[in-house]
């Protein structure tokens, strides 16, 4: 072989492996990309949803921050996930951060998951699955079902077994739990006397915890009716008191019934319904003026709300627009305290009282809407009246 | 128990709007298939298909999403996070995913 070709021969070898190489190298790196788009078995996902706006309320007008509501889900394979939800909101003039839930739960099998943390109780279907503000179709919530003055628990800590299951046409929905429960407080001064239910109580005030559940059945085999009962029965004392025996028993019964796309009035129905009540054993207190007063903090509140949707309708706008109509009431413990009641301003009416509530909506997307509603509630002596304008947006 | 204060007039508007709201969805378009109209197939035990679980529990409580929203990995948390919260059955669960992620 001549000089030249040997040279020529080398070139070639040389340049045939750095394409090789390079091929591979192509290849190597379109492998690592996809890789890198294996979906793997964790998912974290940040979700939630916000809502702001303008109010009027008994003449005072202003504009509202609302509440800003990161929700946290993170799965772990298949069986694990953690879920968790902050309200970020502006109340009585001050930021508020408050933990709504953080659970883990883990699915044992097709009929029960164990979920275990700071959990909202399933007590009726409001506080669990209806209240947030993309959700709740008016900007307000039911009386006795918000933050202020709940009736009943909305959330708690403890461990909870739920699940779902089909029996032929028919679904039931159940969830049992054991929680820290609500607790009770007395705190007197030489003034004042005020006693209150804390249904949120981080750590025991005392050595039993409350048991409870909600059993859900979905009769008709669409799935448009969905009735529920709930209850839950704690000691609620704080442990070495003279109030450690006493007992809470609390209720709930919740109504769903949705019927879409339904011709003969071009369009959706939605009614909701929830009636919480408690009864507490009557303990007595050393008041002030040094009388014994025996305290009754028995309560009750309710609400039914109708939606009605013209999806049918052939106009765009029309088939976005939503009307609803909301009736609520709470009947409070008559004697909850002897000073002020926390959380009231100036413009919260206190006592017995109802509510009605009516509202439009605007869907711009299947989940941001503009919701427009006017309010009025009243107790024996006086009503005020309120509206709104806000937009939500969730998920 | 304390017994609800609530008024004559309020308690029968309340009753009203939910016998309206009764009748109204008993008037709805669910079509009744009898055995007479299924011929030779008698009663058939027809499972339903993701689409339809989608339409039927998803708007229970929300509007039923839209499947474009999230990718195949989000809606597989999302799913599980639902069943958890609505109570919904592993099996309906598992479609209602499954469709979503087929639509998306």
């Amino acid at each position: 072989m001549s000089g030249k070709k040997l040279y020529m021969l080398i070139i070639f070898l040389v340049v045939l492996t750095c394409s090789s190489r390079a091929q591979s190298g192509n290849e190597s790196t379109a492998q690592n990309l996809l890789d890198l788009l294996k979906p793997g078995n964790t998912s974290f996902l940040l979700r939630g949803y916000s809502h702001a706006g303008f109010e009027s309320i008994d003449k005072k007008s202003t504009f509202t921050m609302g509440s800003f509501n990161p929700i946290f889900l993170w799965r772990h394979g298949d069986r694990f996930i953690f879920e968790s939800e902050m309200e970020i909101a502006f109340e009585e003039g001050s930021l508020e951060f408050n933990l709504e839930y953080a659970d883990l739960s883990y699915i044992l099998n097709k009929y029960l998951i164990v979920r275990a943390g700071h959990i909202l109780s399933p007590f009726g279907t409001f506080t669990e699955r209806l209240h947030p503000a993309w959700i709740n179709r008016l900007t307000t919530r039911p009386l006795g079902l918000g933050h202020h003055e709940p009736v009943g628990p909305t959330n708690e800590v403890g461990i909870e077994l739920r699940g779902g299951a089909p029996f032929g046409s028919v679904k039931i929905n159940y969830s049992g739990y054991l929680s820290n429960g609500p607790s009770l407080s007395v705190e007197s001064d030489i003034t004042t006397t005020v006693v209150e239910i804390n249904y949120t109580n981080y750590l025991d005030n005392n050595s039993n915890k409350a048991i409870g559940g909600r059993f859900g059945i979905l009769p008709i085999s669409n799935s448009i009716l969905e009735l529920g009962i709930s209850g839950q029965y704690a000691k609620i004392g704080d442990r070495d008191t003279q109030y450690k025996d006493v007992n809470s028993y609390s209720y709930a019964l919740d109504l769903s019934v949705v019927k879409n796309s339904i011709t003969a009035i071009k369009g959706n129905i939605d009614v909701k319904g929830q009636w919480n009540w408690v009864t507490i054993d009557n303990f007595q207190v050393l008041m002030p003026d040094g009388d014994i007063e025996t305290i009754n903090m028995d309560q009750d509140a309710y609400y039914l709300q109708l939606t009605y949707r013209p999806a049918l309708l052939n106009n765009n706008f029309l088939s976005n627009l939503e009307g609803v109509i909301r009736y609520s009431g709470i009947n409070p413990p008559p004697e909850v305290g002897h000073g002020e009641s926390a959380g009231h301003t100036e413009e919260m009416l206190e006592g017995d009282r109802t509510q009605w509530a009516f509202g439009i909506n605007y869907w711009l997307t299947w989940r941001s809407v503009i919701k427009c509603s006017f309010q009025t509630e009243s107790n024996s002596e006086d009503t005020i009246n309120s509206f709104y304008i806000h937009y939500a947006f969730g998920f | 128990m304390k017994i609800k204060k609530t008024g004559l007039l309020d308690l029968v508007l309340v009753l009203l709007v939910m016998v309206i709201s009764f009748v109204i969805i008993s008037c709805g378009t669910g079509k009744k298939v009898s055995k007479d109209d299924m011929g030779d197939l008698g009663v058939m035990n027809v499972e339903k298909s993701g689409a339809v679980l989608w339409g039927e529990n998803c708007g229970r409580c929300h509007n039923a999403p839209d499947p474009r929203a999230f990718s195949d990995l989000q809606w597989e948390t999302l799913g599980k996070h639902m069943r958890i919260r609505a109570g919904l059955t592993a099996d309906e669960t598992q479609k209602i995913i499954n469709f979503l992620q087929q639509s998306n």
